[in-house]
């Protein structure tokens, strides 16, 4: 009888221990894929550049990603005229739509580009504002930066956003993502409740 | 130069003078925000130009910065189109006294103080966004069918502010000398905008730059209100007459042109309210083909403005000798929509008839005096008013004009159902 009733209370404890291991991994869930739309709204603007090589033409791509209700945006892209030389301005594309650009050289290390969406409708999305295209005609420092960034939304208010990631540099460092980092909590909760089912 | 060289350039400038537009009939610059290239308009052009002006290619101008917030940058773009669709937020513009003011969007709740701008309000069709009006509004029902009925918000004299603040209005239109500053805008809430409008007809010089003015005001109250079409519809009929009659008075010489005193009733046998230069008076007088003949030889200011008006000795009127003589009646009990007969303005005719020694003046002795109505002239109606001038002014160049036609028409534009030559003294003689 007590054999009996060591085991029930051996069966009660393992049962609680599952539930809240189930438990904590249905919140790691919870905290791993609710968290990840709301870090996307931030919107961000970033420069992509090759590697720059003495006597080739390259092209610099200015990215976005997480934009909502997008209708016009300018930004003044610096650069080291020694070693750079703008040849034009290419349009960019969100989520299929073109970002129609107009661009102006304002200094002779300086451009200006700017777009405006046809209509006053908005886009949303992530992609390309502007394909910038050099030729690299000299080497030494590109001092490729992106400055006095504004984007507009549908109502003529600037959009909010990260333009922290805007000066180049030959060698690309990648950091992982806020996603990334939430689907490995994903992963590991996973792993850890088919292991803990297991042992079961 | 070779002959065909010679054929080919004058091929070229046919062609090009061929092009050139006709020299457009307006030359002002509309005072909204977002007009950034200063037309007369906000389109695509004002677009492309803050764009160029960003991009640094073009001179900025102060009309370019269409959120009015001291700088230039793509949000005026975004904010130059969203005026041309009718779907910004604010709107910021240049009132009648030069004031840069920014009125909310869309306006919904409107109180007026001033009668000719309700006038036009009832041009633009907007009667149903008026909440609350000024005590004067009250007894002319037939001029204001539906804003008279609206609460009163008491006089312009000492605003009374608790009751504009109980109609919860978004702007409070005034005139640009009434009520005064002190006791209107610096009492209200900032989220509450005063416009200060003229829409008193013509400007003081009847010239081009005045009708300008008209329209400039027209239209900006078009931007203002989301009723361009309906402002374009009162230009229509504004240019139809008055380009009309400014081109036939065009053609009279300087010579044959009448010499005329212009007075506001309120005088005494001893001396005349005389009205000269800086007054829409005097601009009609002008514009009818008038010499205003007190133009300059009146040494009053009317509020300080710049503006003639004040007494003049009728014995000077009597040296002067004018050929016509020109009322404008105004004041107690001279309201000409709610009027049903002319006896008050008949009065006033007799006494001007009957100033001691009149009756050696031309314009006594050969039945020319007019009367106009403030109400009628000094308004955005002020076309048929003008027509009715040019009419008794110059009656064999103006045979086929008819003016009361022409007020009809304003009726109409107002959607108001009134008939004019039925209801209401506006001027006298009458006009047949």
């Amino acid at each position: 009888m007590d054999l009996k009733g060591d085991q029930m209370k051996n069966n009660s404890e393992n049962g609680f221990k599952k539930f809240t291991m189930i438990g904590v991994c249905f919140a790691a869930f919870l905290i791993a894929f609710a968290v990840v739309p709301v870090q996307a709204q931030q919107t961000t603007v970033s420069l992509n550049t090759p590697k720059l090589v003495q006597g080739n033409t390259v092209h610099a791509a200015v990215e976005i990603a997480n934009v909502n209700n997008l209708d016009a945006g300018q930004f003044d892209l610096s650069f080291n005229p020694d070693v750079l030389k703008v040849v034009n301005v290419e349009d960019g594309s969100i989520e299929g739509t073109k970002i129609p650009v107009q661009w102006s050289s304002i200094d002779a290390d300086t451009i200006r580009v700017l777009f405006n969406l046809e209509g006053v409708t908005g886009i949303n999305g992530s992609g390309q504002l502007a394909k910038i295209e050099f030729e690299v005609t000299g080497d030494g420092d590109s001092n490729l930066l992106i400055s006095s960034g504004l984007l507009g939304n549908t109502e003529a208010n600037q959009i909010d956003t990260n333009w922290g990631v805007t000066a180049a540099t030959d060698v690309q460092e990648s950091t992982p993502g806020f996603e990334a980092v939430s689907a490995l909590v994903g992963l590991i909760a996973i792993l850890g409740l088919a292991r803990f089912s297991r042992k079961l | 130069m070779t002959g065909n060289n010679f054929l080919f350039g004058l091929v070229i400038t046919v062609i090009l003078l061929t092009c050139m537009p006709v020299a457009s009939a307006s030359t002002y610059t509309l005072g909204v925000f977002g007009n950034a290239n200063e037309d007369d308009t906000i389109d695509l052009k004002d677009v492309e130009y803050t764009t160029s002006v960003v991009l640094g290619l073009d001179d900025q101008t102060q009309l370019a910065d269409a959120k009015y917030n001291g700088e230039i940058n793509i949000l005026d773009v975004t904010q130059t189109e969203l005026i041309m669709l009718g779907k910004e937020k604010e709107l910021t513009v240049f009132d009648a006294d030069d004031k840069i003011v920014t009125v909310p969007q869309p306006i919904d709740r409107i109180v007026v103080y001033h009668h000719q701008c309700a006038e036009m309000l009832q041009v633009l069709d907007l009667d149903d966004k008026v909440v609350g009006v000024r005590d004067t509004f009250e007894t002319q029902f037939r001029r204001f069918p539906v804003i008279s009925a609206k609460p009163s918000i008491g006089s312009g004299d000492s605003p009374d502010i608790e009751a504009i603040l109980s109609v919860e209005p978004d702007v409070v239109m005034a005139y640009t000398f009434y009520p005064e500053h002190e006791s209107l805008d610096d009492k209200l809430p900032d989220h509450i905008a005063v416009l200060r409008m003229g829409c008193s007809g013509i400007g003081e010089l009847g010239g081009t730059e005045d009708i300008d003015a008209v329209r400039e005001e027209a239209i900006k109250l078009g931007y203002i209100f989301d009723a361009i079409g309906e402002a374009e519809r009162y230009l229509e009929w504004h240019d139809k007459y008055v380009d009309e009659i400014s081109k036939r008075i065009s053609e009279i010489p300087d010579d044959e042109r009448l010499r005329v005193f212009v007075e506001s009733s309120g005088g005494t046998d001893l001396a005349r309210t005389g009205i000269g230069g800086g007054h829409p008076a005097h601009g009609l007088c002008l514009l009818a083909g008038g010499i205003n003949i007190g133009a300059g030889c009146i040494p009053v200011d009317l509020d300080g403005s710049g503006c003639e008006y004040g007494d003049i000795e009728v014995e000077w009127i009597l040296d002067q000798n004018p050929e016509v003589i020109l009322g404008r009646a105004m004041g107690s009990g001279i309201r000409p929509y709610e009027l049903d007969d002319n006896a008050l303005l008949k009065a006033y005719h007799d006494e001007i008839k009957s100033l001691p020694g009149s009756e050696n003046v031309a314009a006594v002795k050969n039945d020319r005096v007019y009367l106009i109505t403030n109400d009628h002239a000094i308004t955005p109606n002020y076309p048929s008013a003008l027509a009715a001038m040019a009419k008794w002014f110059y009656p064999d160049r103006f045979e086929d004009m008819d003016p009361q036609a022409i007020h009809q028409e304003y009726m109409d534009l107002m959607d108001i159902s009134f008939d004019v030559y039925e209801q209401g003294a506006f001027v006298y003689p009458e006009l047949s």
